[in-house]
């Protein structure tokens, strides 16, 4: 099926090469369709390097990292060790201390918001946080509010699905103590200013934690350019494995920022009266690491800096435009987030049709989206809807994949409006 | 297994024959729409949070009254497929003994491939269902629907639901 898929009139040849590092898409589905993913937002797939590097370090270099005295320990740790400066390098990070291993997003931000609750925020205190944001940037920041006796403030969209900057700095003010935003909304494919945003949120004393679980595969990311405080983000989006994530964090916020799990590995010394910590990063990597997440992480990296990123951009953008276009002739249909400036994804809604019945109808054609509210449910409330149908692209979509979406969306609501 | 549930059996047969027709998984699922149509609307007044089915992706709210020793289903969802699910779901276990409907396998899903068609998370919707259903067949003299306003008469005889719209 790639090589007809492949030679559409039109597509340059990078985008077909890349994809061809992607087995899974060559899966053939059930009913022999073959499949259509289009649920990237939700998990990029892996090319033959990530899953290579798995292999390799399980075949030949498995072992616990960094106490072991001999051979093997010392190449899984050279490798686990290797891995963290390339994801360094990858965020323009000049000090590999400064990256820290997580199990993705979701702990990142907990890690930063238990720490802060401990350390930071007071009674009366102020988080801001945008009404786009993912439930793993919300419930954190109110369990540290819960905590600390601090309040929470959520900065309101416009019309468009962005964000309402006017509002937005009507909100910052001396109180605001933490600033925590999504660089990429998920559920509209907004983009933030976020240099803006830290800025601003710096100038009024707050730390500023940037959520950049999309925006790592889509963006270029300087994380001294950004100046933000910390910045969050999940291996399995930037095509490596699950389970593995990243939190950077400057310096001076990480050496006082309290450990978020005690154990093994975070320690200087430990004595029944008392223990002391171990230096950054270690301090906040309790117990035996995801070792070969890591190094998966890394080759994932390394597989994306060896790609020609501007290309791969431009046909990204040339496939959502596509779909926009598409999109456009559908009656009753309402696109989430703003039509100009947004990420490789359309989030929409039918008039008179369920999301998930769309969903169905579009896996029984061999297309996987998302449906649902997308972890984004005070988001889906303000919209007054269940949840949206969600497509999202990474460049090894092809356009033939586009206009298959779009033929069988049209056939999905000739049956349901029939 | 067959003798004791002889009704149902008869109507899971009918329903497999019914889908036989179609090769195309999107003309069976247009058909199902279509059945799902049929099944009469849930008065809004219960629509109600107690009856929802937790679990399932959709809206599903499942109301059972019991007679002697059988028992009465009324359930709509907010979703189209969904709602084709329900109808025949009800259209198989509406009415029948309560002992039968907690035995039966209802094999038509399998029959008519909906079950394997649908992702984990909803088979798991459609398996909370029939929990719930066969949960409300075990309880004893149960009213958990509810009052007596609860069944209008149309779904006393779910195999010959008038159609609410037309198809
Ligand atoms: C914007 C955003 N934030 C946070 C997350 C959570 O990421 P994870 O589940 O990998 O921790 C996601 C993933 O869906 C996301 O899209």
């Amino acid at each position: 099926m790639s090589s007809s898929v492949l030679s559409q009139p039109g597509q340059t040849t990078a985008p077909a090469v890349f994809r061809s590092a992607f087995p899974i898409l060559e899966t053939v589905l059930a009913g022999g369709k073959p499949l259509i993913y289009l649920d990237n937002a939700a998990t990029s797939q892996k090319p033959d390097s990530v899953i290579a590097a798995l292999v390799d370090y399980y075949t030949h270099s498995n072992s616990n990292i960094h106490r072991g005295a001999h051979q093997l320990a010392a190449r899984a740790t050279d490798a686990y060790e290797g891995a963290r400066k390339t994801v360094a390098a990858f965020i323009g990070c000049a000090d590999p201390a400064l990256i820290n291993f997580t199990s993705g997003t979701t702990q990142g931000i907990n890690l930063v918001a238990s720490g802060l609750a401990k350390s930071w925020l007071q009674p009366g205190d102020e988080v801001l946080i945008s009404a786009m944001e993912h439930h793993a940037n919300i419930v954190p920041w109110q369990m540290a509010c819960q905590a600390s006796g601090a309040v929470l403030r959520v900065a309101p969209l416009t019309g468009q699905g962005e964000l309402d900057l006017e509002a937005f700095r009507k909100l910052l003010t001396p109180r605001t103590k933490v600033v925590a935003m999504v660089w990429i909304s998920n559920a509209l494919g907004s983009i933030n200013p976020v240099e803006r945003i830290v800025q601003e949120a710096q100038a009024v004393g707050a730390q500023v934690l940037i959520d950049a679980a999309q925006a790592i595969v889509h963006e270029t990311i300087d994380v001294e350019t950004l100046g933000a405080d910390y910045l969050v983000f999940s291996g399995h989006k930037v095509y490596g494995p699950t389970g593995i994530g990243i939190l950077y964090g400057r310096r001076e916020r990480m050496e006082v920022l309290p450990p978020y799990q005690g154990g093994g590995e975070m320690i200087r010394e430990v004595r029944f009266e008392g223990s002391t910590y171990n230096q950054l990063p270690y301090k906040f990597e309790a117990g035996t690491p995801n070792i070969a997440g890591g190094i998966g992480l890394g080759a994932a990296l390394n597989f994306v800096t060896a790609q020609d990123r501007e290309a791969l951009a431009r046909h990204e953008q040339a496939l959502l435009e596509r779909t926009l276009t598409g999109l456009d002739q559908v009656e009753g249909l309402t696109l989430y987030g703003p039509r100009q400036g947004r990420s490789s994804l359309v989030s929409f809604t039918v008039e008179g049709v369920h999301a998930f019945d769309i969903g169905v109808l579009l896996d029984q054609q061999g297309i996987a989206v998302r449906t649902g509210h997308h972890c984004c449910q005070p988001l889906m409330r303000q919209y007054g809807i269940e949840g949206t149908c969600r497509a999202s692209f990474l460049p090894y979509n092809t356009f033939a994949e586009v206009d298959q979406f779009l033929h069988a969306l049209n056939r999905a609501l000739a049956v349901l409006r029939a | 297994m067959k003798e004791a549930s002889g009704d149902i059996a008869l109507r899971e047969a009918e329903i497999i024959e019914e889908f036989s027709i179609f090769e195309d998984p999107m003309d069976r699922y247009a058909y199902l729409i279509d059945v799902g149509k049929k099944l009469p609307e849930l008065p809004l007044a219960l629509q109600r949070d107690e009856y929802l089915v937790p679990g399932c992706q959709s809206k599903v709210w499942l109301i059972g009254r019991r007679k002697e020793d059988r028992v009465w289903f009324q359930a709509d969802s907010n979703t189209a497929i969904t709602r084709g699910i329900i109808a025949l779901l009800l259209r198989v276990l509406s009415g029948q003994p309560a002992a039968a409907i907690q035995r039966a396998k209802l094999g038509f899903l399998d029959a008519i491939e909906l079950r394997s068609h649908l992702s984990s998370q909803r088979a798991n919707g459609l398996a909370s269902m029939i929990l719930r259903i066969k949960g409300i067949a075990g309880l004893d003299g149960l009213e958990t629907a509810s009052s007596d306003a609860a069944l209008p008469d149309s779904s006393v005889e779910p195999a010959n639901q008038s159609p609410k719209q037309a198809s």
